[in-house]
């Protein structure tokens, strides 16, 4: 029987998205006579009941389940906690008579990776509280340089257009998958397989204010950029 | 002072009222002017974090209008915001994720290194104090870690004046639960 991995993909985003990106280039991985895979956009599944019914029993029958979210404020998503939980409801319904195991992948757009870390740990804690057996988690920052600025179909974007820029992760992918292959804990240094960009966060944070002066002349918002449209707390707390 | 009190909780949870109640008293008692909101019955899309509030309607949330924007006004104008939620895998609700997640027009475009690590900049100059509670059934310290890292690293993000943190946990008596919502709100100034 083959191996079935499920991989979530908790993005709010309907599709495309660089967790959608990085999940799948695990996933491509993967694709042999021996493992049968599956992705399920959860902010597609939870439109529905009945497709929520059917996500939850996706995630049930499999060997695998990968997580790819992108990290906010130190957190997965909101819909991807709602999956979290709805599942893990599930699993308290009806116990699954095989150990599945739990990988996630945490994608932010800071170059730096503490706050992917502690995303990462709610995911380690969620696989403790619901008996999934943790295999390991990988953090990857910066995928603002991942963005297809070529207007196609995002379902065609990969990993290997983005060039120099993506290759370390593609490597710590390359190692999620192989552990999946191998039926073993993800490889990594430290806690979590966490990867930065090839450039020093000070050229990261200049390329993307350059970027973001562009996209404000085309919109034509330059002079308004810094704009405070709601109000403020009254000056009188603190005094 | 005035104060937005927001009650993460999944469902109707009663411990989490208790909470959210003394923090309602003692705020009024203080002579505070407490707005609560109980975030499981508001209308709130997720933010699907494609930054068109950053370039194209600067500050101003795109999506359509529902109980969000009207969090993110009342949010800002707040002198404190007071959060309970339950600890969910050492993080916070969905609920509370949702509410948080939508602040992305809180910031504008414009990344610059603060804390040692790289953020985008504040919009808004006057931003409320911070109080996050986490409301948890019994002791676990990995999870109490982990929430407290996830608050600090938010409360890093948000720049307020003053922020807080506690456990609440539900075996404490009504007097423990008392005693250390005062001392969260004298933590942040809003309690003699």
């Amino acid at each position: 029987m083959k191996k079935k991995v499920v991989l979530l993909v908790g993005s709010p985003k309907l599709e495309g998205g660089n967790s959608d990106l990085l999940g799948r280039y695990l996933l491509k991985q993967l694709d042999n006579e021996t493992i049968e895979t599956q992705i399920i956009r959860v902010s597609q599944a939870l439109q529905s009941a009945e497709k929520t019914r059917e996500m939850t029993k996706k995630a049930a029958t499999a060997d695998w389940l990968v997580l790819s979210f992108p990290n906010y404020m130190s957190s997965p998503p909101a819909l991807m906690i709602e999956t979290m939980d709805l599942i893990y409801s599930d699993f308290q319904k009806t116990p699954s008579d095989k150990q599945q195991k739990l990988m996630a992948i945490c994608s932010g757009g800071y170059p730096g990776t503490a706050s992917l870390e502690t995303a990462l740990e709610i995911c380690r804690l969620y696989a403790k509280e619901t008996g999934l057996r943790w295999m390991g988690g990988i953090g990857i920052a910066g995928t603002a340089v991942l963005e297809d600025k070529s207007g196609g179909d995002p379902a065609s974007h990969s990993l290997e257009k983005a060039g120099f820029m993506a290759k370390k992760m593609m490597k710590a992918l390359d190692l999620g998958a192989a552990a999946v292959i191998k039926e073993e804990p993800l490889a990594t240094t430290g806690r979590y397989q966490l990867i930065k960009l090839p450039i020093p966060d000070w050229m990261y944070a200049m390329i993307g204010n350059r970027t973001f002066q562009a996209m404000a002349k085309e919109h034509n918002s330059q002079e308004r950029l810094f704009e405070k449209p709601y109000a403020e707390p009254s000056q009188l707390y603190p005094e | 002072m005035e104060i937005l009190l927001l009650n993460g909780a999944d469902e109707q949870d009663e411990f989490a009222e208790v909470v959210c109640r003394c923090f309602e008293e003692i705020s009024e008692e203080m002579g505070h002017e407490v707005t609560p909101m109980v975030l499981r019955n508001m209308e709130m899309a997720d933010c699907p974090g494609d930054y068109e509030c950053f370039i194209k309607t600067p500050g101003l949330c795109t999506l359509a209008e529902d109980d969000g924007h009207r969090l993110l006004q009342q949010w800002t104008k707040s002198h404190l915001v007071i959060a309970v939620t339950p600890v969910h895998y050492g993080g916070f609700s969905a609920h509370l994720n949702r509410a948080t997640d939508r602040h992305l027009s809180g910031i504008v475009p414009h990344l610059e290194k603060r804390n040692g690590e790289v953020h985008f900049k504040i919009r808004y100059d006057r931003l409320p104090s911070l109080v996050f509670v986490g409301l948890a059934a019994e002791d676990d310290e990995e999870k109490e870690a982990v929430f407290r890292r996830l608050v600090k690293e938010n409360a890093s993000m948000f720049e307020p004046p003053a922020w807080a943190m506690g456990i609440i946990k539900e075996t404490m008596a009504r007097e423990g639960i008392a005693d250390e919502v005062a001392r969260l709100l004298q933590k942040v100034g809003a309690h003699q």
